[in-house]
């Protein structure tokens, strides 16, 4: 394989042996927000030391100089931005880092450019190997315009720790937890089994999850089999009865079932993170990711073990019996901007980036999961057993929110429906006439009301 | 003669020099005016007609925005929640509050009535953060708010209020209010002091209790400043949203949203610049309207005043 | 009998008058509470780790000022964002004080044609809300390139700001007879050197208060911060602090109040020091 790539970067370089070591400067932007994702950023750096020996032991002039920065802010104000950014002519830019979601919106307004031609160039050097499913969230109108650079699932987080105090045993617990996977238990279980623990005293609450807009709750879409897309016309869909459907679930959540605080939305999300995982515990399930639980050792210094005795795992059930649950999975992706000058010099940057010993420490460090087969073999990642149990039992059911857009503000909408749902200011009904009409007026043509 | 010829000379060489020195003078300033003030107001108008988001393209879609704001499923919400936080803030705080506060700290020394109107001025000087933060302190919802705590002190151990939650727009209200209460304190309680002492004695002397005084001899005196406080701060209230912002964001579910705060929602979280510009047309349109009406009505006095140290926010 | 009646007059009036006092000073008191008692929470639980009723201190520390010593997690330097604060304030500060100066001079001196309509311009200017034009003027900033940088918003607040300092400065220039600069330019000095050795001089008062309101306001600036900065490095204590109320509300109070005390000591300084000037002279923009 080496050798193929030396012949590939002399036939590349030729020419441009002549001068003096020639340095390209590539800019590139990551993000986390989280800390322990700064290897999106290290990743970047290491593969350009990589590229470099290699151009080196081929004996180019080149060298590459990748100028890497990390977001540790929030989502809003990198995006932000990095819309600017896109905008400014003179400020360089070529690789920036983002989830896949906003590969739509980036795509159609013309900021990041379609990359299959060098994809395809480099194909069998190792782009090859990463999951074909990943491969389509990278994609926009059939045009491929990023590398993945990592995928997560999201799993229904239970502390294990309160249900053995209520009683259960080791077993009994794997075994319900299967059960939520398979559809043997339905998310109406789900919420009895909050009942209960709330209940009998070990928690104040059965459910929580994420307290600000994201993509999660798109989860109880799939659990209710409500579509939010239309892949052949390419369009989001608003699908009227089914929403209501999830509304009403959403809205029962905290007036009806009260497994759920009404004032949840709008929390920190430090409490969040406190509420459920720390020491105390007051909360029976967090509806999070996978990422967690490298953020809470972090946060409150578990070790592995004591975090594997507090914790497990299962997918977002579904509604129906039978039908097994289901996970969101949000890949972060890295794209090339188009007014990058070297897209090719990029591409083949994020090759490097995806070494899968690189991406295995990535994935380990900061909770995520393989995006390639010979990462799983990669010792580091084999060895961590949460990584392998959370790929096997999420990663087959995984699906991810449309490439589109406007998924963003159909996002936005849905979520301030759900707001109001759980504040008990909105009734399902009227969620769904707000949702409807907001959708209509602002994405008019672009979305589908059914 | 020759007083003609140098009169003319100097004549002449005033204005050459006198343009230049006005150009310095007031050539900075007027610059950034056109910049900050008169180009935004044209921008607003022609961004107004477009559709720009995210993508800053100059896309003219006519009056498709006005029509949409017409429909907006919010706009009913929006224009409520302005309409009771600008009636209620105006009657009760800045101009009820404010008449209050002056006459109480009038009726007293002068030294405790400067020491209550002082603490009055505290909030007005306080950055906008920080003053946020002590409000939500104060109706926070775990038992160490200010509320809470009082109501544990009273009740002993009473489950916490959410009363942020509950009651949002009461608490934009009082948060607002008694900011802006002070405004309207400085100008009546100057006015007050200026009646003259003969004009309270003599009511004093004919047997007038304080009530009396206030009705009929205070009152009647401060009608102009009255006015000009409502006509001011209408406009103000109409166009703020800071403290909305930091305390409850439009929240919760758009129940403190008022017309300002949609604006900077929809034009900085959803990047709807041309929706954004022309939500904020109408109030460009109200600003503009209001102040030439408010400059007809005072104008006569501004002028006049010879400005010293100007009373004023 | 005239002085029995006149002798108890005086007697009930003097005793009424005390009960009065009494009651409106108590109505006062209540009415004024929640400022008093908010800041007062500001102060103490600053300095201490457990209050009783949320407001008693029990226990003092001064663990809460650790942020001036290691970063709060996730959030950048505080001297760093201190400095950007500083330096708002003070370019503010500089250019509102260079532009008033003399555009004051200019119109309270000069005659040309279209004072009057400049004078009202300012009027209208000064009453109108210059929020209202937010979207348009992230718009013209992004034009200029000055998204994202302090000096788009130091320019910003100084342009918002200078025809009311203008129409005050004015007015300072106003009260300054004109025989002065007859004397001056008598003495054979041309009109722009009686400005500067005259004039400028005089109005001191003038620009001392200018400087100090222009400085607090750019010190508290906060709306235009929080829309146009969008880099951590370049926030300023303000945005600062609306970050760390919403991670930690509800979890440390003490950093949340040590920080804003923190933040609020140019305005007490001036509060405890400056505060007769303070109800009667008042420059500050359109607030509430």
């Amino acid at each position: 394989m080496k050798r193929a790539l030396i012949f590939v970067l002399l036939s590349l370089f030729a020419l441009s042996s002549l001068f003096a070591v020639q340095t390209i400067k590539l800019v590139a932007w990551a993000v986390g927000p989280d800390d322990p994702s700064i290897n999106r950023k290290v990743n970047l750096e290491k593969a350009a030391e990589m590229l470099n020996t290699v151009l080196e032991a081929a004996g180019a002039d080149i060298r590459v100089e990748v100028e890497a920065y990390f977001d540790s802010t929030d989502w809003s104000s990198y995006k932000q931005r990095a819309l600017i950014a896109f905008q400014t002519k003179d400020q360089q830019l070529d690789i920036i880092t983002s989830g896949h979601d906003d590969l739509g919106m980036w795509a159609k307004a013309g900021y990041v450019r379609p990359i299959d031609e060098y994809i395809q160039k480099y194909w069998d050097l190792g782009f090859n190997d990463i999951f074909p499913a990943l491969w389509e969230s990278t994609k926009f109108g059939g045009k491929i315009y990023a590398v993945p650079q990592d995928t997560e699932a999201r799993p229904l987080w239970v502390r294990k720790d309160k249900l053995k105090e209520m009683g259960y045993t080791e077993e009994e617990i794997a075994d319900m937890m299967n059960k939520f996977a398979t559809g043997e238990y339905t998310l109406y279980d789900l919420v009895k089994l909050g009942q209960e623990a709330q209940n009998a005293g070990v928690v104040k609450w059965g459910l929580w999850h994420r307290p600000k807009m994201g993509v999660d709750y798109f989860q109880l879409f799939k659990s209710f089999e409500v579509p939010i897309y239309d892949p052949e016309a390419g369009k989001l869909v608003f699908d009227q009865e089914g929403a209501k459907k999830v509304f009403q679930f959403i809205y029962d959540l905290t007036n009806t079932y009260k497994v759920t605080p009404k004032n949840l939305i709008g929390t920190e999300w430090n409490n969040v993170h406190k509420s459920f995982a720390g020491p105390e515990g007051e909360v029976l399930a967090l509806m999070g990711g996978t990422w967690n639980r490298a953020e809470w050792i972090n946060m409150f210094g578990y070790s592995d073990e004591e975090i594997d005795n507090m914790l497990t795992f299962t997918l977002t059930p579904s509604a129906y019996k039978g039908v097994p649950g289901n996970t969101l999975s949000h890949p972060v992706v890295y794209m090339v901007t188009s007014k990058s000058k070297y897209p090719e010099l990029a591409t083949l940057l994020l090759l490097f980036a995806s070494d899968p010993y690189l991406n295995a420490k990535h994935a380990v460090e900061s909770g995520h999961l393989a995006i390639r087969n010979e990462e799983l073999s990669v010792p580091l990642y084999a060895a961590d057993a949460f990584a392998k149990k959370a790929a096997a039992m999420l990663l087959p059911q995984a699906s991810f929110v449309p490439n589109n857009d406007r998924f963003n503000e159909y996002n936005r909408i849905i979520f301030d429906a759900m707001t109001g749902l759980e504040s008990g200011k909105m009734t399902p009904d009227f969620a769904v006439k707000f949702a409807a009409q907001r959708l209509k007026q602002q994405l008019k043509d672009n979305v589908i009301i059914k | 003669m020759g007083l003609k010829k140098s009169k003319d000379k100097t004549k002449a060489k005033h204005s050459k020099k006198t343009i230049i020195s006005l150009l310095l003078f007031l050539g900075p300033g007027v610059i950034l005016a056109l910049i900050f003030f008169l180009a935004p107001v044209i921008l607003t108008i022609a961004l107004s007609l477009t559709d720009m988001d995210y993508r800053f393209n100059w896309d003219f879609v006519g009056f498709q925005n006005f029509i949409d704001i017409a429909h907006d499923f919010l706009i009913g919400m929006v224009i409520k929640n302005t309409l009771v936080y600008v009636g209620f803030t105006l009657a009760f705080f800045n101009i009820g509050l404010a008449l209050l506060l002056s006459l109480l700290t009038t009726s007293i020394s002068e030294r405790s009535g400067t020491f209550f109107r002082l603490i009055w001025m505290l909030p007005r000087l306080t950055p906008s953060v920080v003053y946020g933060l002590l409000w939500l302190w104060i109706f926070d919802s775990t038992r160490f708010g200010l509320l809470n705590s009082v109501r544990e002190m009273l009740f002993g151990n009473v489950e916490p209020l959410d009363f942020l939650s509950q009651h949002p727009m009461v608490v934009i209200i009082l948060a607002n209010g008694f900011v802006g209460a002070s405004f309207g304190m400085i100008l009546f309680t100057s006015a007050i002091k200026s009646i003259p002492r003969d004009y309270l004695y003599a009511a004093s002397v004919d047997g007038a209790g304080w009530f009396f005084k206030v009705r009929k001899v205070i009152l009647p005196l401060l009608k102009w400043q009255i006015l000009f406080t409502t006509a001011y701060q209408t406009l103000s209230l109409l166009t703020s949203f800071e403290y909305i912002l930091i305390i409850t964001d439009g929240g919760p579910v758009f129940s403190t949203e008022v017309w300002a705060l949609y604006t900077y929602h929809n034009a900085f979280e959803n990047f709807r610049f041309g929706f954004g510009a022309s939500l904020s047309l109408i109030l460009v349109i109200i600003g503009l309207v209001a102040s030439l009406i408010y400059l007809k009505i005072f104008k006569f006095k501004e002028m006049i005043q010879e400005p010293r140290i100007e009373v004023d926010a | 009998m005239m002085e029995s009646r006149e002798f108890k007059l005086s007697f009930f009036q003097k005793h009424g008058e005390k009960i009065k006092n009494t009651i409106v000073i108590i109505i006062l008191l209540v009415i004024s509470l929640p400022i008093i008692l908010s800041y007062l929470w500001l102060v103490l639980n600053s300095f201490a780790s457990e209050m009783k009723y949320g407001i008693i201190p029990t226990k003092f520390t001064l663990e809460h000022w650790r942020f001036l010593i290691e970063s709060v997690k996730g959030y950048p330097n505080i001297w760093q964002v201190t400095l950007n604060t500083f330096i708002v304030a003070i370019m503010v500060m500089l250019l509102e004080l260079f532009i008033t100066s003399f555009a004051g001079y200019a119109l309270s001196r000069y005659k040309f044609r279209g004072r009057k309509t400049m004078l009202l311009t300012i009027l209208v200017l000064h009453s109108f809300p210059s929020v209202s034009l937010l979207v348009a003027v992230y718009y013209v900033l992004r034009t200029l390139n000055l998204i994202n940088s302090l000096w788009g918003i130091i320019l910003l607040k100084v342009a918002l700001e200078i025809p009311w300092g203008a129409w005050i400065m004015k007015g300072f220039y106003d009260q300054l007879p004109w025989e002065i600069e007859w004397a001056g330019t008598v003495d054979g000095y041309s009109r722009i050197q009686v400005f500067f050795k005259v004039m400028l001089p005089l109005v001191r008062p003038g620009m001392a208060v200018t400087a100090i309101f222009g400085f607090l306001s750019g010190w508290s600036e906060f709306i235009f911060i929080n829309t146009f900065i969008l880099n951590q490095q370049t926030w300023t204590l303000s945005r600062y602090i609306k970050g760390v109320i919403g991670d930690f509300r509800f979890v440390d109070y003490g950093l949340l109040t040590s920080i804003s005390l923190f933040y609020m000591i140019p305005t007490l300084v001036f509060y405890f020091f400056a505060n007769k000037y303070l109800l009667q002279v008042n420059i500050t923009g359109t607030k509430g």
